[in-house]
């Protein structure tokens, strides 16, 4: 054994020694205040963690709200422009048919002009320009619609009173002088209808104050019935009408 | 010690209650006598601990882990006193060499002694021998704690313990 190293009896010796020596312990005042400080923050601790995950709870929220509100603004956006674009190809489509055929427009085409994407449109939640550009649209587009309704019925009586037999004597007044609304009685099987009927007829153009056609009615009656007496109204007229022929 | 960082407060009791003496003892070794500095050491070195409990990491032994913040805390002090308590081995010798050998009398002579002498020892040989005595650490865990080799603090624990049998030996 070197002189550097010591036997393990010694050292054992020396641990018992000191392990008999007075244990002492730190005052109980420290004891108290560390135990506080450590107790102390943790219940800090928990508090700032409680805080943290409040403050950061409104960010994901937040972003979560905005993309769902984007997403909803992009697809209101969508559905407006398909609703759009359909109308504008039907409008396109109702064009061609009436340059093709006129008489095929008729109510159940009218009426398929997209009545309820105006309702939805309409509705509080989209007040945007967009919703606004496209109801304007969609009135203006309506107005001609009830425009070309109203041109297809007068055409259609133009039509009829073509058919007619009467007319067959006569050459037709333009589309833009007759606006005759009465209806003229044609009988299918009868080629000249009776005085009777043409005399009631012309009543009617007398009330409705259709002079024009009542004119062209009445040369039509004198033709065939050059002394017949009218009733008291119609001979009335056509006396008035006389005079100022001459005048 | 992971409980207590995790949030659970009752572990740092337990913590304390095993650990608290030990780290005193280590302090107060240091010095000569109980003093205001070994309370105000031992005092930081526990708040030290509870302000890095996020830190701690379960690569060591938690002895090793608060024995090490207690080092470096003592090297902090020493260096700001920029002196060590070393007082005269022989001078402490005479002071109890006078009293009469009855047993019981001997031994708490003895024990007076050793804890004089050990205040007396120079600062690396006495913190290498009051962390095997105190914390029980191994050599490897000292050279841990103290930040050298395992050799070096074999070798400060043999001049230590070569030391204080010279003092028992002139007592007796």
């Amino acid at each position: 054994m070197s002189n550097n190293e010591l036997d393990p009896h010694t050292e054992q010796k020396l641990h018992e020694l000191y392990q008999s020596v007075e244990k002492e312990q730190p005052p109980n005042d420290i004891d108290q205040l560390i135990l506080t400080t450590a107790h102390e923050a943790v219940k800090i601790e928990k508090v700032t963690q409680l805080t943290n995950r409040r403050r950061t709870w409104y960010v994901p929220v937040s972003v979560a709200a905005v993309i769902v509100i984007s997403f909803s603004v992009v697809l209101t956006l969508d559905i407006e422009q398909q609703i759009i674009q359909p109308e504008s190809e039907l409008h396109g489509l109702d064009a061609v048919q009436e340059s093709e055929a006129p008489m095929m427009l008729d109510d159940k085409a009218a009426s398929s002009i997209m009545p309820e994407p105006v309702e939805r449109l309409s509705s509080p939640g989209a007040g945007q320009s967009n919703v606004t550009q496209a109801l304007t649209k969609q009135k203006r587009q309506m107005a001609d619609q009830e425009k070309k309704q109203a041109v297809v019925t007068q055409r259609n009586q133009q039509a009829e009173i073509a058919a007619s037999p009467m007319a067959s004597k006569a050459q037709l007044p333009s589309v833009q002088s007759f606006s005759s609304t009465v209806d003229m009685p044609v009988e299918a099987d009868a080629a000249v209808p009776s005085m009777d009927e043409s005399i009631q007829y012309m009543q009617r153009l007398l009330e409705a104050e259709q002079y024009a056609d009542l004119k062209y009615e009445m040369l039509i009656f004198r033709e065939s019935h050059p002394d017949y007496e009218l009733p008291p109204a119609l001979r009335q007229w056509e006396q008035q009408m006389s005079i100022e022929d001459s005048d | 010690m992971l409980n207590y960082s995790n949030g659970d407060a009752a572990a740092f009791d337990v913590l304390y209650a095993r650990h608290k003496g030990g780290l005193y003892r280590y302090l107060l070794r240091q010095f000569n006598q109980p003093s205001d500095i070994v309370n105000e050491l031992f005092q930081d070195i526990w708040m030290k601990l509870i302000k890095s409990r996020h830190r701690y990491q379960q690569t060591a032994k938690f002895t090793t882990y608060l024995y090490h913040i207690a080092h470096n805390r003592l090297v902090d002090y020493w260096r700001l006193k920029k002196a060590e308590p070393h007082e005269d081995i022989e001078q402490l010798m005479g002071s109890d060499a006078e009293q009469q050998p009855d047993h019981q009398l001997l031994q708490a002579q003895y024990q007076r002694v050793i804890k004089q002498h050990i205040t007396a020892l120079p600062v690396e040989q006495r913190e290498a021998f009051l962390l095997k005595e105190e914390s029980l650490l191994s050599l490897e865990q000292i050279a841990e704690v103290t930040g050298v080799t395992r050799e070096t603090v074999k070798s400060r624990l043999r001049y230590a313990m070569k030391k204080l049998k010279q003092s028992l030996v002139l007592l007796s």
